[in-house]
């Protein structure tokens, strides 16, 4: 295992990732075995609903999952050569920030209220690329303007306050943009963000995407994003990846009755559906998921066996899987 | 044309910011100004805008939350402000409401058959066993179990949630339901759930609804006409296949544009640049013209304010580059 | 519609729940506070039978007699007795009673008004609430010590008159934090829906709001019992507490200032009274606060 080589363009493999929460009496699976592979320059979307641990898979890449309380028991992060996991925290403080950096959904509470807006963003270069002075602010006004903020020379000075929320976001993606990261994760950047203005966001980081080659793992519920912005996608429910595939692949034949069902189950527009598809109960319980499939008690095919054992991985051709017993049997 | 339920007629709320009695002052923030739309038996309207344009201070007027600085809100045809006593009362059975966050819309220490029971104690004295019968056919009407009106809030799914909210809104038999994004606080995996119950809701019931939302692939699922307001005026008011198909406005054709579609092979349209303005000294003349793809510099765009004209049948825009139809 | 029945995210039937997070609950009551107050509070209710002596009976024979532990000390007088030979044991004993009723007149009192006011104000904003306020600012501005002089030198010295000046400060501070807490349980969606619905203002004040602060209110309350015990001791230190020869702590610590390097224990026990008390109640609110806050509380 630990020998293993990637192939040359793959940036990030997770394997068998498990992060668990541990409680006075229960222990919530939050990502129970996910693995996954991110390619350079790809964009890689990670889908589902509040519970499904795609929030939590990002921390987990980044090693920040919340202390005490959370932990990564089991599993590895090949980032390029190097196995995550086994770096030491000092090493791994080279890669946050640095070579992977984070847009998170809040840009209300992603900046600090008493730096102005340069400080902030100059951080990063400071501590990374270890520049000061009239470097570090050239590197710093690069970085607003390839966000796209009007003035930056002016808007330096600001406090985040000053800023709008589509320009404080904006502001965060610098950040995490001026290090040239290889990889960004965006956990529901747009989520606070009004229409005409994620659309602007996203615009912006599918360009800075294309420019600079990062590749990106878009987290998010929003299914509409995913067809748009990503390349591949993984879609979770209660904290495994259910199906992944190439975007068109799965939005024009999903295998998973999840995924079906979620597709089915949003209003598209110019499509007028009669009625929306219903999935019926509600999202996982973390701390009382079913035996066997965890969706089966949602799922319109459940079979007997759904509910005694979580189906295999049944490959769908390079990289794309999904885990049901309906593709499984049928094959 | 269907019977007027409800008519808003130059609707405007403006605030005074900064100051309070004491110190006086401020800048006035004219969240709506001089809003016009109407809402028939029945149907569906819905109000679409992005944060700012005054969508939802015009929800908080209808339901008397917010006292218009001018204009007026007619309901059956007779001014809501003229409404005192027994007439109040009954406006407050007929109109209902349903929040976005079903977190905040529940008190927590109340149980289930107290919140939904509430609207019945309070205009129908209803008490004892007709409640829990009452409360008990409700939570069934929107797809929970009736012993459930034992249970506390916390003890609910979000979507759970929302659907007390559905019965609470229904107790009192109402006309009209103001929907403050019913389903943007939920999984998306439960909005459908929502969304259908409304609609079957409507259907049964033949209740009207004010439909609050951003998300114009849901105002284009549940609605039968849309309103557009930027930045406390309306745009464009049209019937939903006319807004859909025959966009006229530009704002109208930004948002459109700006919302990306659950369909790899449809890419996004072109987005606007920009932010959306201030109702502080909102921009004169057209107020989009500072984002408007389609303004000019010698146009009067800067300086006129547009009229509210009738271009098409039941299609009304403010925008000077929209012609009538010459019919 | 029955297509949409669904099933319940409760786990087990509500009184099961409620019984089962009681009994959690309990185990992580903080012990040692919560016996010093519950000794406290036996002693307040059954002091009369559990003292030995007579609180006031003077026996000037046995003045200034020693702890037990001492050599002249005996075990009649278990804390010795002061200058008038009276038992500092039962004194202690019968002073719970007084510190306590007092503190809890005052609560009472004071915390009612303050409740209601608090309650009046937040929720009716405007102008109404800007005079209440600065009303509540002129008391708070006021030394509560040197206030509290003045008003028994001109009503006389009595355990009426000090629960009747120490009220309206509580009541100030009860409105002041009643009232920041109305202010955001009135912006809640419930209350607007409330309004839409045309509930009447005294039902959504008493409904709707009161039980949503309530918590803060139990917690405030059990923190200024101990505030009270020590504004008490120090009132019957300045001779205008409760009037002797009632056994109040803050007038036992004074009586034993003048013996202080002769008889330590006549000041030290009903010291140590007040100190345990106080601290007691304060942990207690502590943890009455974070267990009653559902932010904090962990399931």
């Amino acid at each position: 295992m630990v020998n293993r080589t990637i192939e040359d363009d793959t940036l990030l493999r997770v394997e068998g990732l498990k992060t668990y929460f541990f409680q006075r009496n229960a222990v919530l699976k939050a990502v129970d075995g996910v693995s996954f592979t991110v390619a350079q320059g790809e964009a890689v979307g990670l889908v589902g609903e509040s519970g499904s641990g795609k929030t939590m898979t990002c921390l987990s890449l980044m090693r920040l999952v919340p202390q005490p309380g959370a932990r990564i028991v089991e599993g590895e992060i090949w980032f390029k050569n190097e196995n995550l996991l086994d770096l030491t925290e000092h090493e791994m403080r080279a890669y946050r920030g640095h070579r992977m950096a984070i847009i998170m959904q809040d840009p209300q509470t992603s900046l600090n209220p008493v730096y102005t807006v340069g400080e902030q963003v100059a951080e990063p270069v400071r501590l990374h690329l270890k520049e000061r002075g009239q470097q570090a602010m050239a590197r710093v006004l690069d970085s607003l303007r390839s966000v796209r903020i009007p003035r930056p020379e002016l808007r330096l000075g600001q406090y985040p306050h000053q800023f709008s929320g589509g320009m404080r976001q904006r502001v965060v993606a610098a950040m995490g943009l001026t290090t040239e990261p290889e990889l960004l994760i965006a956990d529901e950047p747009t989520t606070s963000l009004d229409v005409t203005i994620q659309a602007q966001f996203l615009r912006l980081i599918r360009e800075l995407q294309q420019e600079s080659g990062t590749s990106v793992i878009w987290v998010t519920h929003d299914l509409g994003i995913v067809a748009q912005m990503c390349d591949r996608v993984n879609v979770m429910y209660a904290g495994r990846i259910v199906e992944s595939g190439r975007v068109r692949q799965i939005y024009k034949e999903p295998q998973h009755p999840y995924t079906r069902a979620l597709l089915d189950s949003v209003p598209l527009m110019g499509a007028r559906r009669e009625k929306l598809y219903q999935i019926e109960g509600q999202p996982p319980d973390l701390r009382s998921i079913p035996e066997g499939c965890p969706f089966w008690p949602r799922c319109p095919d459940a079979m007997d066996k759904c509910k005694e054992q979580y189906p295999p991985r049944t490959s769908l051709g390079g990289e794309d899987f999904v885990h049901c017993w309906l593709t499984e049997e049928g094959r | 044309m269907a019977d007027q339920l409800l008519e808003v007629e130059g609707l405007a709320k403006h605030f005074r910011g900064g100051g309070n009695w004491l110190t006086s002052g401020g800048d006035v923030i004219r969240a709506v100004d001089g809003v016009s739309f109407s809402v028939e038996e029945g149907e569906t309207f819905a109000l679409v805008g992005e944060s700012g344009c005054g969508k939802t201070t015009v929800a908080k007027m209808i339901l008397l939350l917010e006292r218009p600085s001018g204009g007026t809100i007619s309901f059956q045809g007779t001014d809501v402000s003229r409404f005192r006593g027994s007439g109040l009362r009954e406006y407050k059975r007929l109109v209902q409401a349903v929040f976005q966050d079903p977190y905040s819309s529940l008190n927590p220490r109340m149980q289930v058959l107290d919140i939904i029971g509430e609207p019945l104690r309070v205009h129908q004295r209803m008490h004892g066993r007709n409640l829990r019968m009452r409360v008990g056919e409700l939570l069934e009407n929107v797809g929970l179990n009736p012993v459930t009106a034992s249970f506390f809030p916390h003890q609910f799914s979000g979507g759970q949630r929302q659907r007390i909210a559905i019965a609470r809104a229904l107790a009192l038999r109402p006309r009209l339901i103001v929907l403050d994004e019913p389903v943007s606080g939920l999984d998306v995996s439960i909005r459908a759930q929502i969304l259908n119950l409304l609609v079957d809701l409507q259907r049964d019931l033949g209740l009207s609804y004010l439909l609050i939302s951003h998300d114009l692939a849901i105002v284009e699922h549940m609605s039968h006409r849309v309103g557009v307001m930027y930045v406390g005026k309306m745009m464009e008011l049209a019937t939903r296949d006319e807004f859909y198909g025959n966009t006229l406005h530009p704002y109208s054709n930004a948002l459109l544009a700006s919302v990306p579609n659950p369909d790899p092979d449809i890419p996004m349209g072109e987005a606007i640049g920009g932010e959306v303005a201030s109702p502080i000294n909102p921009p004169t003349g057209c107020r989009f013209h500072t984002r408007c793809p389609i303004y000019m510099e010698t146009s009067m765009c800067r300086d006129v304010e547009p009229d509210w004209r009738e271009i098409l049948s039941e299609h009304l825009t403010a925008c000077h580059k929209v012609e009538p139809a010459l019919v | 519609m029955a297509d949409t029945s669904m099933q319940i995210a409760a786990p087990a039937s509500p009184w099961v729940v409620r019984v089962r997070s009681g009994l959690s609950v309990a185990r992580r009551v903080p012990k040692i506070p919560t016996a010093v107050l519950l000794v406290l509070m036996i002693f307040a209710i059954f002091g009369q039978w559990i003292a030995p002596h007579s609180p006031v009976a003077v026996d000037m024979a046995n003045s200034f007699a020693p702890p037990v532990w001492h050599e002249e000390g005996t075990a009649s007088n278990l804390l010795g007795t002061d200058k008038l030979g009276r038992d500092i044991f039962s004194r202690l004993i019968r002073g719970a009673r007084v510190s306590l009723s007092l503190s809890l007149f005052v609560i009472a009192l004071g915390g009612g008004v303050g409740v209601a006011v608090g309650l009046i104000s937040g929720y009716a904003g405007g102008k109404l609430d800007a005079v209440l306020q600065r009303g509540i600012e002129v008391i708070l501005a006021m030394p509560t010590i040197l206030v509290a002089l003045v008003f028994v030198f001109a009503v006389g010295r009595s355990f009426e008159s000090v629960i009747l000046i120490l009220s309206p400060f509580l009541a100030a501070r009860f409105a002041r934090i009643v009232r920041g807490e109305t202010l955001s349980v009135r912006e809640r969606d419930f209350v607007a829906i409330a309004k839409v619905i045309g509930t009447p203002t005294w039902m959504i004040l008493l409904r709707h709001i009161l039980p949503n602060v309530f918590n803060t209110i139990i917690v405030l309350a059990t923190l200024e019992v101990g505030h009270l015990i020590l504004l008490e001791s120090s009132l019957s230190f300045l001779g205008v507490g409760v009037p002797p020869p009632q056994p109040a702590w803050g007038l036992m610590v004074a009586d034993g200032r003048e013996f202080l390097t002769s008889a330590y224990w006549i000041t030290l026990f009903p010291g140590l009274c007040i100190l345990a008390a106080v601290l007691s109640l304060n942990l207690f609110g502590d943890w009455l606060r974070d267990t009653l806050d559902p932010r904090r509380r962990q399931l």
